[in-house]
């Protein structure tokens, strides 16, 4: 997305998200074959880049686009842009394939879920505009910071495994990324 | 409310993917019973966002499109209603104990019978929980109202979360949701509150290694 321009950048994230929505409304094919010829060839970069091989990525690409149709209606724009769900859809359908693991997930529906207090109307205000803010503020992270945290995303690594490829150490990357995570929640707790 | 968080590093690696299933399983435990940790790491899931949309797209096969549209025809889009996770006999909570959170009980009951509680010292048990992940030692901890656990020492990380009772360690009192971590650094020595049984979920990256007297002699036998 061009950087310069926030209106277009916005007005394409409100037509992805309109896609899913109406794919839970009413199985609107049209705005799946949309959402698709924007975020697979994306998910199918982010799995090549966690080690995944082109064939392996494709297929992992079309099971998570399954999924995006079937749990349509648990997206909630207030919530997550299209991007970040449809992230949190294929890095989970990689940790159950390609490490053959559960990726355990808070139920909504718990009877142990402990709610938050209710929100104030401005922060219910600011919930949309949530994730925008957070990217501009992460475009703004000192480069080596930013450098690391999206390591730690394109790649799914763990910190050790980031301090091994980047030839740091250890401390070094932990304290990074705690500088840019501190950073970010200053700026996230100025905007609520 | 929560008073002690998992570190940061533990968030990200949830919301990035890249934590084994038993930190996964601990962070996931403490996110039910902590909505601040959840809006973090709500925050944190955004990066991955960005990072979808910012990576030079690889091009789909030509039939992709019309392969996942033969696979969804007909197919409903409601979600399969989950079973609620049965009780555990074998935790043994009393009558009114607050429930476990569904990623922990869900977790157990996927792991398989784990194995007999055992005594480390007079008033503390464990019970190790079969390990498939390729790192983190699961493991349930129950401690008597009033006695203390060993001191000890970490060799890598280890992480408790609390889910009933409490204790305290010195560096504050803790009680369900919160999550005591340590990474080398620290040596504690908790003890457990006088009013209830505690029970923890602890993930260990490296076996802990006991100091004392009375460790020296349970390293001792953690050895053999």
């Amino acid at each position: 997305m061009d950087r310069n321009q926030p209106d277009a950048a916005e007005a394409e994230r409100d037509a992805l998200a309109a896609c899913i929505e109406a794919i839970a409304a009413h199985q609107d094919r049209e705005a799946f074959a949309r959402l698709f010829g924007h975020f697979a060839p994306r998910l199918k970069a982010y799995l090549m880049r966690t080690g995944s091989d082109p064939g392996k990525a494709e297929e992992l690409v079309q099971e998570a686009m399954i999924l995006v149709w079937r749990k349509a209606a648990t997206f909630d724009r207030r919530q997550a842009s299209a991007a970040t769900w449809l992230f949190t859809i294929a890095r989970n359908r990689r940790i159950d394939v390609i490490r053959r693991e559960r990726r355990p997930e808070v139920d909504p529906m718990d009877p142990a879920l402990v709610n938050p207090p209710p929100p104030s109307a401005e922060e219910a205000m600011g919930t949309g505009q949530r994730d925008l803010r957070l990217r501009a503020a992460i475009r703004e992270l000192p480069v080596e910071q930013a450098d690391l945290l999206q390591q730690a995303f394109y790649e799914g690594l763990s910190h050790s495994e980031i301090a091994e490829v980047r030839g740091l150490p250890l401390g070094t990357v932990k304290s990074r990324l705690r500088l840019a995570f501190t950073r970010l929640r200053k700026i996230m707790a100025e905007h609520i | 409310m929560v008073q002690f968080h998992p570190p940061d590093e533990l968030l990200l690696g949830y919301a990035a993917g890249s934590l084994s299933e038993p930190w996964s399983v601990l962070v996931a435990t403490h996110l039910t019973l902590c909505p601040d940790c959840r809006r973090a790491t709500a925050d944190l899931e955004e990066i991955g966002g960005l990072a979808i949309e910012d990576l030079a797209p690889v091009a789909m096969s030509p039939t992709a499109l019309s392969s996942v549209m033969a696979a969804v025809a007909g197919a409903s889009y409601a979600e399969g209603v989950q079973d609620a996770p049965p009780a555990f006999p074998f935790l043994d909570l009393a009558v009114g104990d607050p429930p476990l959170p569904r990623p922990l009980a869900t977790y157990l009951n996927r792991a398989g019978t784990p194995h007999a509680w055992r005594t480390l010292l007079p008033g503390v048990q464990e019970a190790a929980l079969p390990a498939h992940a390729a790192s983190g030692r699961p493991s349930l901890m129950r401690i008597r109202p009033g006695y203390p656990v060993p001191q000890h020492t970490h060799v890598g990380s280890e992480a408790i979360i609390l889910l009933a009772g409490g204790f305290s360690d010195g560096l504050g009192d803790y009680r369900r949701g919160d999550v005591s971590f340590a990474d080398g650094r620290h040596e504690h020595r908790p003890v457990a509150h006088r009013d209830a049984v505690c029970l923890c979920f602890i993930v260990t990256d490296a076996p802990v290694r006991f100091t004392g007297v009375i460790g020296r002699l349970l390293n001792v036998f953690n050895r053999s």
